[in-house]
């Protein structure tokens, strides 16, 4: 299983990977000069976008143009996606007025009603209306609470949004050393130990991990009963111990399933560079080849991983509801269940409008990092080869992260 | 026509065994041999009946009357985790299916009759790429909505994400194949693209494929387990091991280790499906197999008509192939 | 003996592809090691340096500078590695780090093994620079901003700037077109002859190794054919393969008896044209 030439990160569970996988690459709408589109890692991270690129001068002049036209792509993408979600949304059957009217409404009330919630008006002029009452900062009004949208989305971010930020440092603290030492360890049974381990923890269910550690750590049920397992407290980030503290169970649910994912995500990227010169070449001025696997080769499995990362995080946003509602938590993605379940399209309409400007943001900045990390990027002229706006970038992150892990983003 | 079928028979054997001698893809086989034997055993017995109610051994642990244990309704545990791997078993071949149904129709639409170098299949991919960044937990929901609770939410939640990642995974093995001068001589002579379609493309993208499944079975059974807890996947009344475990779940302070079971089992199931799909990917494929290189050497020297000359089985030898390189020139 | 290798056997564990090959490089000396595609040649240069791919493992004996490296640990290899032997690559491309500048790359071998602050490194590599004929205001770009000969001219002055005793250069000029070519075979000449250190020079092409060697071993399917003076081997080989080899040289290097001027590895100074 190891040691094969040409795998790559479509990552069957264990090991290496099948053929021809899209590498991981930056999230949606990216313009990556034509490396997006490539498949293995190796060639991926690996390969200048152009053999001969012109020389380092001209990278000023491409540097305007390309952030210019970056912002319009996330422009663009982001108009697009909120016309997708309106559509969409508008398709599913049932709408808030029949929901507040109930069964007991006559035809007229819900007429009514609809009238009042300016439903009868023509689509365009609704999507219209929404999208400057978005850009004026007005989220919509809550069909079921009768709140504003944007405060609540507001107050459960506060929970989702450092939930994912923790569970994405538990993957990343697993994932990037486990992963690196699955392939430089000396003893191939511990090799072969990580491997195992990585893919049993893949296949955990989540709610199943939630739970033995609730069993574990948890307070009043577990063992060694030092961490809450339930609720958020009502003071929010006002308390940060007691916060933290309750985040850190379903921080660590997540984070070790998407670890392990990570894990052998890292792996086989970094299986598929030890066979190219680039290692040989360290090697030979006078690094072990541990040294060059960690040094060398992780960098340039960096950009890769970054995008993996990214897409992983921006699949939180949802991957946690099962988390959320094992531990009581008052987060986003129960938000939109519960939206969702309540027909509350209104206010579903906003949500998911937030969730994918949330994932172009995340594209945009894995974009960035990319960037940093590869000079070659700075230079490749070809920025209008790919106009898709980078979304090939996002999808090889979404196979090859489900590919790696097995799992999709089932978190 | 015969003879392909006894061929295709004798290589699947070969898969199998190869795969049987490999750590990974015994447990695998293991595995699913033996739920589908539960499967089959669950159809005609099972310990209880579903809706037998033991009330006076409610949220037991496991004992001689109930080997797994009862839960909050009296109900045996083992009884509801044996009838739950049928719906499982269900719920993984429907998936699997549309999967592949899905897969190959978006391979067909990318690559086409064109090897895929058109305007309209670059609009293509970027429409999969955009939508396989959509998490499988969002789309289940947001089905959810019109179908309620149900299997096909899930159903239809795993093969959206995985026929995406299959199409876009095989595409540059699918693009390869189709623009083989192999493929244009075909088609000049006249073959539909139906079967030029199934009779290189398909094959060529095969392995891919069988690990993409294996990985979209796996994620299927992840996927129930979260969602039947959500209220979204597999309805009430219906048993399944997602059931089971949600269902212990929500009582998990009052008796812990009656979760152990339905988690444990998924998990041990999920990490076959994973397995398998490696081994299959790594025991089918000629150039890694050898086994399957001399069949299909044999095979092939027989289907020529060159006599069988008692090396059939062997790999032959450099002298022999360069005296008929000699022969021929 | 600067290389020392006795049996040599280099395998998979289904299959041989290096079986028994004996040589030695004295100080000083530079050496070729030839033969067509696929004998074994580059699998001899990663066995003695120790960078073999995981699937692959080495049997007999490599002494270099009397140190043992089959079956040697890792670290003891690095330590040679860089500073008594260094390597040169087929394709510098696919070598140099792509996302550090080539003085960092050229610097990296003695970053590794010796104690230097930042000014001397800087000083020493632009000095190497101006050895290899690369300008200096290429210190701070990236190898995908050099065209191939440069990016070999960058991986020479990486191997050398430790002065190590053998350097092993695998195809070094195979990428790069003809005019190149010699321009790079005569620097290496002329740098590896300045250090007085030895050369391991493993290529497909006799021509080229007329140039850079005295002597030389012919492979064939993972054996020594024959060896001995590059010369006298070249007029009269021993073995078809090593008529094979002085044919396709004679026939697909257009100089012809044009270069039996430049006979016994005489150098060219100067003319770069990368």
């Amino acid at each position: 299983m190891t040691g094969k030439p040409a795998q790559s990160a479509q990552a069957a569970q264990v090991a290496p990977v099948a053929q021809a996988a899209p590498a991981a690459q930056t999230a949606q709408v990216t313009q990556s000069a034509g490396q997006t589109k490539t498949s293995e890692p190796r060639s991926a991270a690996l390969r200048s976008p152009h053999s001969q690129s012109p020389r380092a001068h001209a990278h000023v002049h491409v540097r305007v143009p390309y952030v210019v036209r970056r912002l319009a792509a996330f422009i663009v993408a982001a108009l697009v996606q909120s016309a997708v979600i309106f559509a969409f949304l508008r398709m599913l059957p049932g709408d808030a007025a029949m929901v507040l009217g109930g069964t007991t409404a006559t035809p007229e009330q819900t007429a009514r009603l609809r009238a009042q919630m300016g439903l009868d008006r023509p689509y365009p002029v609704q999507y219209l209306s929404w999208l400057s009452d978005v850009l004026h900062g007005n989220l919509g009004v809550s069909q079921l609470s009768g709140k504003a949208v944007g405060a609540q989305v507001g107050v459960r971010m506060e929970v989702t949004l450092p939930l994912a930020v923790l569970g994405l440092a538990v993957a990343l603290a697993i994932g990037i050393p486990l992963g690196v030492l699955a392939v430089t360890a000396r003893s191939a049974k511990l090799r072969r130990a990580l491997q195992i381990c990585a893919i049993v923890a893949g296949s955990i269910p989540a709610l199943w991990g939630g739970l033995l550690l609730v069993l574990i750590f948890g307070k009043g049920v577990g063992l060694l009963g030092v961490l809450p397992s339930q609720g958020f407290p009502s003071g929010g980030w006002r308390a940060p111990g007691r916060a933290l503290a309750s985040l850190a169970l379903p921080a660590l649910s997540i984070g070790i399933i998407t670890g392990a994912q990570l894990l052998r995500y890292v792996r086989s990227a970094l299986v598929d560079v030890c066979d190219t010169d680039y290692i040989a070449q360290a090697m030979v001025a006078g690094m072990t080849r541990a040294q060059a696997v960690r040094r060398v080769g992780l960098r340039l499995a960096a950009p890769q991983i970054v995008s993996v990362a990214g897409l992983a995080f921006a699949s939180m946003m949802t991957g946690v509801v099962v988390v959320e509602n094992l531990f009581a938590l008052p987060g986003f993605a129960t938000l939109l269940m519960n939206d969702l379940k309540g027909r509350d399209f209104l206010a579903v309409q906003s949500e998911l409008l937030l969730l994918s400007l949330l994932f172009l943001v995340m594209g945009l900045v894995v974009d960035m990092l990319h960037h940093a990390l590869d000079p070659r990027l700075k230079d490749a002229a070809g920025f209008g080869a790919d106009a898709d706006g980078g979304a090939a970038a996002v999808a090889s992150a979404a196979v090859v992260s489900s590919a790696a892990t097995g799992e999709g983003d089932e978190a | 026509m015969n003879s392909s079928i006894r061929l295709f028979v004798r290589r699947t054997g070969i898969i199998l065994r190869s795969m049987w001698h490999r750590a990974d893809g015994a447990y695998a086989l293991a595995v699913l041999m033996a739920w589908l034997v539960v499967c089959a055993v669950s159809m005609f017995w099972t310990p209880y009946g579903l809706l037998y109610s033991d009330a006076h051994n409610v949220w037991d642990g496991p004992s001689a009357a109930h080997p797994l244990g009862t839960d909050g309704a009296g109900h045996d545990l083992l009884t509801w985790l044996m009838k739950g791997s049928v719906t499982q078993l269900g719920i993984v071949v429907l998936v699997v299916a549309c999967t592949t149904v899905l897969g190959l129709l978006g391979v067909w639409a990318s690559v086409g009759s064109h090897a895929g170098a058109g305007r309209g299949s670059r609009i293509w991919m970027v429409c999969v790429d955009t939508l396989i960044a959509v998490p499988t937990v969002l789309v289940a929901m947001l089905v959810s909505v019109p179908l309620g609770s149900s299997i096909a939410v899930i159903v239809i939640a795993c093969s959206f994400a995985y026929a995406l990642s299959m199409v876009r995974v095989t595409r540059p093995v699918a693009q390869l194949a189709a623009a083989s001068p192999y493929v244009a001589a075909s088609r000049s002579y006249g073959v539909g693209e139906g079967r030029i379609f199934f009779s290189h493309v398909v094959p060529a993208i095969a392995p891919m494929m069988a690990v993409q499944l294996s990985m979209s079975a796996g994620t299927a059974i992840l996927a129930e387990s979260g969602l039947t807890y959500l209220g979204i996947g597999v309805p009430a009344g219906v048993p399944s091991w997602g059931r089971s475990l949600a269902t212990c779940a929500k009582l998990i302070t009052v008796h812990p280790l009656t979760v152990i079971w339905p988690g444990l089992i998924i998990t041990a199931v999920v990490v076959a499906l994973n397995l398998l799909g490696d081994a299959l990917r790594d025991c089918a494929d000629p150039l890694v197999n050898a086994d399957l290189r001399r069949v299909s050497y044999a095979d092939a020297v027989a289907a020529d008509g060159h006599a069988a000359d008692g090396r059939a089985d062997n790999r032959p030898d450099g002298h022999d192939v360069s005296a008929r390189i000699e022969e021929a020139s | 003996m600067v290389l020392h290798v006795h049996d040599l056997v280099v395998g998979s564990s289904t299959a041989p592809i290096v079986t028994g090959v004996s040589l030695d490089v004295a100080p000083g000396e530079r050496v070729g090691l030839v033969g067509p595609s696929g004998s074994g040649k580059s699998m001899i240069s990663r066995a003695i340096l120790g960078i073999l791919p995981s699937s692959l493992h080495a049997k007999g004996s490599v002494k270099i500078g009397g140190v043992e490296v089959i079956g040697a640990p890792d670290a003891r290899l690095a330590d040679l590695r860089g500073r008594y032997v260094s390597a040169v690559f087929q394709n510098p491309g696919a070598a140099l780090d792509p996302v550090h500048t080539i003085a960092h790359s050229i610097g990296l071998p003695l970053a590794l093994h010796y104690d230097v602050d930042r000014d001397e490194m800087r000083e020493r590599v632009l000095r190497q620079m101006d050895a290899v004929d690369l300008p200096r205001s290429l210190a701070d770009a990236y190898p995908h901003q050099l065209s191939g000969g440069q990016r070999q001219r960058v991986a020479i002055a990486a191997a050398l700037i430790t002065s190590p005793r053998l350097i092993i250069t695998d195809e070094p000029t195979t990428a790069l077109d003809a005019v190149v070519q010699r321009d790079v075979v005569d620097l290496l000449v002329r740098l590896v002859d300045g250090l007085g250190a030895s050369l391991l020079f493993i290529t497909h092409d006799f021509a080229v190794l007329r140039r850079a060697t005295t002597r030389c071993y012919v492979m064939e399917s993972g054996r020594i054919a024959e060896s001995g003076n590059t010369e006298a081997l070249m007029r009269a080989p021993q073995t078809p393969v090593g008529a094979a080899l002085v044919e396709a040289a004679e026939m697909l290097t257009l100089h012809g008896t044009a270069s039996d001027a430049m006979k016994g590895g005489t150098v060219m100074k100067g003319g770069v044209t990368s």
